[in-house]
């Protein structure tokens, strides 16, 4: 019975194999396909000098870190306020940080350039497209950030922290935070991987990003296009990587041995 | 570095506080002083306002009315981190990022009391006085409930508290180390002389530590006395019911007794009530002698079961001739086999032994 059920264990991880690597193997072929029967690496050496490449790549990145900035300056403070002081808030910013999932993209942005008019430094550049990417990042921010918080005991923590003389800025800075890192650290790669690959906003609003970058490239050379898909996922492995090693490391504990 | 600590002498005095959260009362009218060194324990079921007490103490709370002061000074108003209060919780509250000595050394170090060095080293001599010597560098998840327990202790007292707040600090703890650590709380609190209100529902943790005990009911304090005298002459129905075991009796009083159905219950404090009076008898276990036959003073009663507590056991009686009565008997448990379930016994009591209170 055991054989048979690992049997088919085995059987289901193969097709989950074949499904996910198999287009990821030929993809990797044909970027290094050079016409005929000739295989190389010239479009990947030529997509490095590609004008534009690491533009809108560190573009892409620069955007990634302003939104993880401003995500945490909104969601940390008020989270907290939330799991301290009204639990009753909870089920409003469930629906909230739920919101991205259920509006499409293209009514986001018309609802954006209808509520943001000015200022130019903002409207006008590329960091306009921070204020979407926060709100498509707001649901796994927020679950990130919630299970960590669950985890922890804050309201003792933060009674503990008082009753020995602490203020708000040390019990946030060096009691709480300390103990959400993994959570925050999760936070931070999975807004860096949606921010990274983000298409549809910074292609209507005409910004040049890496996700719009990889698009046009496609469009003219397509064995480029494939070496920079390649690419793509390997960024986005490695930020899915570190989540999975930030996540397995055990959250703060307040238990013990008995 | 001085061998014994410097932790303020101070004294606690409540006044009219009151509690409430909407239309529910949950503190009504609290009193009560507490001496400069002084461990007071709040006893009380579940719900009955112990911890909201001193969660209002702490400054977690504000009360609804009244006034708090501590060591001359009014802090009804001052929010946690401005007063100098020491607090353990129920849950453990250990910094989990910190090693223990990191977290004795946090009050300190927030407050400024001194260099990196002294807080070191103050943090590793209370550390040593809770037995942690050796255990200064383990992070909580490395320590038992007992041991965070501990360090939650040091850490209370390394800010120099002028009064010290233990929110059934050892609810969480199995029953061997629960009563080895509060023999050690206690040793400490006399140690270092501080002002200590401990919230406990567990009356045994209550009578063995404190110099006084609270007993709590629906926001009051129903009475405030040395363990001995709470146990001993409890001043109502509810402290008499709720601390330690025994057998209550309704009936009237006449005389130098009480008349219960047919039977005329020996108790001396019948007498200074009024002839006729409605009242209750509180007889404790240890008071009730059993015969196995008739005697002088004793009634009539039948075993119905027995509990065996190691050195005693306890006999639960029935009564034949008063209505819906009980009481309990312990007995050394080498003479228990005789008084099997079902037996017909006899018993008495001294009569000055039981309470009568009007009910």
């Amino acid at each position: 019975m055991n054989k048979r059920l690992s049997l088919f264990n085995w059987t289901i991880i193969l097709l989950g194999v074949v499904f996910f690597f198999v287009p990821l193997i030929v993809t990797g072929i044909f970027s290094l396909w050079q016409g005929g029967n000739r295989y190389g690496f010239s479009a990947y050496a030529l997509l490095l000098n590609t004008p534009g490449f690491w533009a809108s790549l560190f573009l892409s990145f620069r955007l990634a870190v302003e939104t993880i900035a401003l995500s945490f300056f909104l969601l940390v403070p008020s989270m907290i306020f939330v799991h301290l002081k009204a639990q009753w808030l909870k089920p409003l910013f469930e629906f909230i940080s739920n919101l991205p999932f259920v509006i499409p993209a293209i009514a986001l942005i018309d609802g954006l350039t209808t509520l943001y008019t000015g200022p130019s430094w903002l409207i006008s550049t590329p960091n306009y497209l921070v204020i979407p990417y926060v709100f498509l990042a707001l649901p796994y921010a927020y679950r990130s950030m919630d299970v960590g918080l669950t985890t922890l005991d804050v309201k003792t923590l933060t009674e503990a922290g008082q009753s020995l003389g602490a203020g708000w800025g040390r019990i946030i800075f060096w009691v709480l935070l300390p103990n959400l890192k993994a959570a925050l650290v999760g936070a931070t790669l999975l807004t860096l991987t949606i921010v990274m690959g983000e298409f549809t906003f910074a292609s209507v609003l005409l910004f040049h990003t890496f996700a719009v970058f990889i698009n046009d490239t496609g469009q003219n050379a397509i064995t480029e296009a494939a070496a920079l898909s390649l690419f793509s996922f390997l960024i986005t492995w490695l930020f899915m990587l570190g989540v999975l090693v930030t996540g397995r490391r055990n959250p703060a504990s307040l238990g013990g041995a008995h | 570095m001085d061998a014994t600590p410097h932790i303020a002498m101070s004294g606690v005095s409540l006044t009219g506080i009151e509690k409430s959260y909407g239309s529910r009362t949950v503190l009504a009218g609290i009193n009560m002083e507490l001496a400069q060194g002084e461990l007071v324990c709040l006893l009380g079921p579940s719900g009955c306002g112990k911890t909201t007490l001193l969660r209002i103490l702490a400054g977690f709370e504000t009360p609804s009315k009244g006034k708090i002061v501590l060591n001359g000074v009014d802090v009804t108003r001052l929010p946690p981190n401005k007063r100098r209060m020491g607090m353990v919780f129920q849950a453990y509250s250990l910094f989990p990022n910190m090693t223990a000595l990191q977290n004795v050394r946090f009050g300190p170090r927030v407050r400024g009391a001194g260099n990196a060095a002294s807080q070191t080293a103050e943090a590793e001599r209370l550390l040593a006085m809770v037995g942690l010597a050796a255990h200064v560098q383990k992070f909580p998840h490395q320590l038992s409930g007992g041991q965070q327990q501990r360090v939650a202790l040091a850490r209370a007292l390394a800010v120099k508290p002028d009064i010290l707040l233990l929110d059934e600090p050892l609810s969480a703890l199995d029953a061997k180390v629960r009563t080895q650590l509060r023999s050690e709380i206690r040793r400490i609190q006399k140690e270092t002389g501080i002002t200590t209100v401990f919230v406990t529902h567990d009356q045994e943790e209550a009578l063995s530590i404190s110099d006084r005990v609270a007993v709590m009911n629906e926001g009051h304090v129903l009475q405030i006395a040395a363990p001995a005298a709470i146990y001993r002459e409890p001043a109502n129905a509810f402290v008499a019911r709720f601390i330690g075991a025994g057998g209550v009796l309704q009936g009237r009083t006449e005389g130098q007794g009480v008349r219960a159905g047919s039977v005329l219950l020996n108790a001396t404090a019948a007498g200074a009530l009024p002839l006729g009076t409605d009242v209750e008898v509180f007889l404790r276990p240890e008071h009730v002698t059993l015969h196995e036959s008739e005697a002088a003073g004793a009634i009539r009663a039948r075993v119905d079961e027995q509990t065996f507590f190691g050195s005693l056991t306890r006999i639960k009686l029935g009564l034949h001739d008063v209505p819906q009565g009980e009481i309990w008997a312990d007995i050394p448990s080498d003479r228990a086999a005789r008084y099997t379930p079902g037996a017909a016994v006899w018993a008495s009591w001294l009569p000055d032994s039981p309470r009568v209170l009007a009910r």
